[in-house]
């Protein structure tokens, strides 16, 4: 099945959707650079998902699901303690039946025979605005998300849900100093109304408005890198419940999208500062859910930052007069 | 209805009949993300006048440009300044509210400010000393900065100066 296209994407904007959310676990910030700054970051994200997690979190083998995401995304300052980012995804996908036959593992989409996939994702646009610095870092959020196109939703490699969603939430943050110099900690919490859709079996519509929940702790071994370690939690207020009772024929081609998804994370990072130029390395694996999939991810982002960043090792400073 | 979709709807069927639950697949996708940047963690809340005084007879000249240009990033007003000439020109020039200087050269750097009526607050730098002279230092100054120690965060520190001084206060550096 595929997404409905997102004319919406610039009637949304005109509605004043502020903000993009940040898709499923996606995370920002809760410091905004200085005015006149910005980057343009490529990241490239490896998914691995060998287990599902049934309504109840048991684990099932119904084989494994690969993915290849590129990520593409740049933010800017335009003015002091406004910070704007969005992104665009293109994923690859593809579903692994671990040798066993189509009658033991059967397809449930297009795309579930064991090929690579690929697509361009959802396009996603955030603002934040810091307002409290001190003693608390205090930036709220909004954001959209919006399918590019109509790409599959349906199967183990489907390339996304093709939803419309709006992120509104709050970033919160600050230095541990002087507990501990050098070290952060900051934590992201998102509402997210998400694209109205309805139960085929019965024609109600499922509220599948979600919580997230990303907490970050980080430390600078040196100014020019820094460690971090992250958790990922989700919530989501309704949907189908799936895994544990047969879904009716309406429902089941498409039940991904529609599942009431669930799930915690953890991860670790670090990132390496040239001062124009930023290299991340990221994994992440899932401690548990529920109508979700056990999936581990790697990844690498690199970042070219412009405005005063780009000068971290220049020589800005004025001389002493002689 | 397209050839695959018609194919994922026979398997549809199949599997209600067969009974089987439908399983979750889920959106797997996690975004990557930047990390919070240096430069944007310790952006001076309140930018400091910072005079960087390296003596190139001392270790601290080695790493008064990384200083300077980290300072800059920060938000803060650095000015670098060399040898004795260059400290009484910079010191002339303006007032600071915090000079970095190498620890052997604090008492200097003390009595050209004194000389000049700054009230700024010096931050001694040790920069490769053994452990004798770093002792040595710790039992003479409170304010000492190790370049390559647990201190290395010192735009933390610059953050305190500032936070002290906007309450009137100042750091008490020196030790009895």
């Amino acid at each position: 099945m595929k997404a409905r296209a997102p004319a919406v994407l610039l009637g949304a904007l005109l509605a004043g959707v502020a903000g993009v959310v940040a898709a499923p676990p996606a995370f920002g910030q809760a410091w905004v650079s200085s005015q006149g700054e910005g980057y343009v970051g490529l990241g490239y994200l490896y998914a691995w998902a060998d287990l599902h997690l049934n309504a109840e979190g048991t684990p099932q083998d119904l084989g494994s699901m690969l993915s290849g995401s590129l990520n593409l995304s740049g933010g800017y300052t335009p003015i002091e303690h406004l910070g704007i980012s969005g992104g665009v995804t293109y994923v690859w996908t593809r579903y692994d039946r671990h040798g066993k036959s189509l009658a033991v593992l059967p397809n449930h989409g297009p795309h579930d025979d064991e090929h690579w996939h690929g697509s361009l994702q959802d396009a996603r646009l955030e603002v934040r605005y810091n307002v409290l610095e001190e003693p608390l870092l205090v930036t709220p959020l909004a954001g959209i998300v919006v399918p590019t196109r109509e790409y599959e939703t349906a199967g183990h490699a489907a390339t996304g849900r093709g939803f419309v969603e709006a992120p509104v939430g709050l970033y919160v943050g600050r230095l541990l100093d002087p507990l501990l110099d050098g070290a952060w900690v900051q934590a992201r919490y998102a509402y997210s109304f998400v694209e109205n859709i309805k139960d085929n079996d019965t024609g109600e519509v499922l509220n599948l408005n979600r919580s997230n929940l990303d907490v970050e702790v980080g430390y600078y071994v040196s100014p020019s890198l820094s460690v971090r370690g992250f958790g990922a939690f989700q919530w989501t207020y309704g949907g189908l419940d799936v895994g544990v009772h047969p879904l009716s024929a309406p429902d089941f081609e498409d039940h991904d999208r529609r599942a009431r998804a669930i799930f915690q994370k953890l991860g670790i990072g670090a990132t390496y500062s040239t001062g124009a130029f930023d290299f991340s390395l990221i994994g992440s694996l899932t401690l548990g859910g529920q109508n979700y999939v056990r999936v581990y991810t790697v990844g690498a982002f690199a970042t070219w930052n412009f405005g005063r960043a780009a000068s971290f090792f220049g020589t800005k400073t004025r001389p002493a007069p002689q | 209805m397209s050839q695959s979709r018609f194919l994922a709807a026979c398997v549809c069927i199949g599997m209600l009949v067969s009974s089987s639950p439908a399983p979750a697949c889920g959106d797997k996708f996690l975004l990557l993300g930047r990390s919070v940047r240096y430069e944007e963690a310790y952006a001076a809340k309140h930018p400091a006048s910072v005079l960087v005084y390296s003596n190139p007879a001392t270790g601290f000249s080695a790493a008064a440009g990384d200083v300077t240009a980290i300072l800059a990033k920060a938000g803060h007003k650095p000015v670098a300044a060399e040898e004795r000439p260059g400290l009484a020109a910079a010191l002339k020039s303006g007032a600071f509210d915090v000079v970095f200087a190498d620890v052997a050269d604090v008492e200097a750097v003390d009595a050209a400010l004194r000389a000049a009526g700054s009230k700024a607050v010096v931050l001694g730098v040790v920069y490769n000393l053994t452990g004798k002279e770093l002792n040595a230092a710790e039992k003479k100054y409170s304010c000492i900065l190790n370049a390559k120690g647990k201190d290395k965060h010192f735009l933390a520190v610059v953050n305190e100066v500032m936070r002290l001084r906007a309450k009137g206060q100042a750091p008490d550096c020196k030790k009895a």
